[in-house]
């Protein structure tokens, strides 16, 4: 799969844009997405990096929704993926991201424990960033998307990306 | 399709294989090991009949001794042995003792290797860099499977929380599997820790990451526990069952060790942290209510391990019909096992009640080690799990 994939960085840093501002967006818009984010403490910082890339993106949650975390380097957590195709895998939702865990494909810096509830974030994110058809491969006990999970997808591809 | 299984560990099992540590620390290049313990262990005896007369035998200086390794492993006790390696000059670890002794000793390897000081800055999966000291384990028990994992968990008495570490080089170079050294297991411990190997086995062969390996292993594994766990309840002095147990449980060591547990391990990680039962028991109270959450995702793999089970004659059924007699077979069994070696029948006579079930989910649903569960643990889940915990005990 990834093989054939001739600019994956360009296609990653895409996917890590539309992925950037779809926190950004479902965490002051989603009710599902806030209640899964408080199980992490105001002030928490996280970010997501490729290893041999300098491809990453970052956050911190200030005030119960999440922002750009800045220049930052001391992050609570570290999501580290082992390569570019399992990035790619992983945010083109070929790859669920508990699978990527399972198959060392991630490499966790900071506690397990809020690796998990950033799982359970992720999960809600890809359920509302993806189609239905999608994200039924990667959510272990998948539920259709209710009319209001519909609403959502429509409007961060209609407008909630680009701020 | 895609699977990594790693297991560099060079198993020494069997009769007097005790004495096999000087040649081993030779092979090894470690001059100066520091043995970690417990007092239990010292106690019965084992450091001073096994593993001091091994290095008399061989002719070799008496190795120094930490013995203040707490049941449940901890920060300040990895700090302390650290201190303790540093000042007698040590250049090589061998690690005496159950589930707690093994996990603490993986611990500090990899503070020296890495130079830190504290447990806490090494937290996390695959981040480690170095290689540690030569590292050799002696399991007393058989069932926790560490003496092949690439896992550890130790307690963070400030967070009151489990800390985890997952590196490949958290691996020993070498497990010494003497039957000798489990002969004094008392038959509550002998039951709580055959089971847990199994559920570590029957995690492993259902679990997201199961692979051609580790389900050999897994399966093999259930099979042999099946076989032994209750006559080496019954008859804990025989040595040829505990040496059949002690392979099991670094088989289904292996085998989760790159499988991973799951939603089982996930609930008894939680209830032990909170009313403190051994992990073992913990494990037998959610191996039934867990295996029946994974029916119908894992009806396929369950209905296989039918085959396992030992003096069964052939059965016919669908799929979900065989998973649903293994179910049983094993609830049958645990029961059994746990009314010779009087474990206590449910969650309530650990001093459960209401007021702990929030904290008990809470915790099991941030575990790490539903992730490579089939099924989700949310909340629903873990409260249904826990409730027939309370019919479904021992």
């Amino acid at each position: 799969m990834c093989a054939k994939i001739k600019q994956k960085r360009l296609i990653i840093s895409l996917l890590f844009y539309i992925f950037e501002k779809a926190m950004l967006f479902l965490s002051s818009n989603d009710t599902v997405f806030a209640r899964d984010l408080n199980n992490l403490p105001d002030g928490f910082s996280f970010s997501f990096s490729i290893k041999y890339s300098n491809l990453s993106v970052s956050f911190i949650k200030e005030n119960d929704v999440l922002k750009k975390s800045g220049d930052r380097k001391d992050f609570r957590l570290k999501l580290v993926f082992n390569n570019l195709c399992s990035a790619f895998l992983v945010f083109s939702g070929i790859l669920p991201q508990h699978t990527a865990f399972a198959e060392h494909r991630i490499a966790i810096y900071g506690s397990i424990a809020d690796a998990l509830v950033l799982t359970s974030v992720m999960n809600r994110l890809q359920s509302v960033i993806f189609p239905d058809f999608v994200s039924k491969r990667l959510i272990k006990e998948f539920k259709p998307s209710s009319d209001k999970e519909k609403a959502l997808f429509l409007k961060f591809y209609l407008y909630g990306w680009i701020f | 399709m895609y699977y990594e299984f790693y297991c560099p560990v060079k198993i020494i099992s069997g009769d007097n294989a005790v004495f096999n540590l000087p040649n081993e620390l030779e092979r090894l290049r470690g001059k100066k090991p520091l043995i970690l313990t417990d007092e239990g262990v010292e106690k019965a005896g084992i450091i001073e009949h096994f593993v001091k007369s091994a290095f008399e035998d061989a002719n070799m200086k008496l190795p120094a001794v930490f013995d203040k390794i707490p049941v449940e492993s901890s920060i300040t006790a990895v700090e302390k042995a650290q201190s303790f390696f540093k000042t007698n000059d040590c250049d090589s670890i061998i690690a005496v003792g159950g589930g707690s002794v093994i996990d603490s000793a993986k611990v500090l390897n990899m503070l020296i290797a890495e130079n830190k000081i504290s447990p806490i800055d090494i937290v996390g999966v695959d981040i480690l860099k170095n290689k540690g000291k030569p590292f050799i384990v002696l399991p007393t028990t058989s069932g926790t499977g560490s003496e092949a994992t690439s896992v550890a968990v130790i307690y963070d008495e400030n967070s009151g929380s489990k800390l985890a570490f997952s590196s490949h080089y958290l691996m020993p170079d070498c497990a010494v599997l003497d039957p000798e050294l489990v002969l004094s297991m008392p038959a509550k411990l002998t039951a709580s820790s055959g089971i847990d190997a199994l559920s570590h086995a029957i995690e492993a062969y259902i679990g997201i990451q199961k692979n051609p390996l580790s389900r050999a292993l897994a399966f093999n594994a259930v099979n042999i526990i099946l076989n032994n766990l209750q006559n080496a309840v019954k008859d804990g002095k025989n040595k040829q069952i505990r040496f059949e147990l002690m392979n099991a449980s670094v088989m289904a060591g292996m085998a989760f060790s790159n499988s991973m547990v799951g939603i089982v391990h996930s609930m008894a990680h939680a209830a032990g942290s909170v009313l403190h039962i051994p992990h073992g028991i913990a494990v037998s109270y959610f191996l039934i209510p867990g295996l029946e959450e994974n029916l119908e995702a894992s009806k396929s793999d369950l209905s296989e391990l039918l085959k396992a089970v030992p003096y069964l004659i052939e059965t016919r059924g669908s799929k979900i019909e065989k998973a649903r007699q293994f179910i049983y077979f094993i609830k049958k069994f645990i029961e059994e096992t746990g009314r010779l070696a009087h474990i206590p029948a449910s969650l309530n006579d650990y001093g459960f009640s209401d007021e702990h079930i929030d904290k008990i989910v809470d915790l099991a649903i941030k575990d790490g080690s539903s992730i490579f569960s089939k099924v989700a643990l949310h909340r629903e889940r873990a409260l249904r799990m826990l409730k027939k915990t309370m019919k479904q005990g021992l």
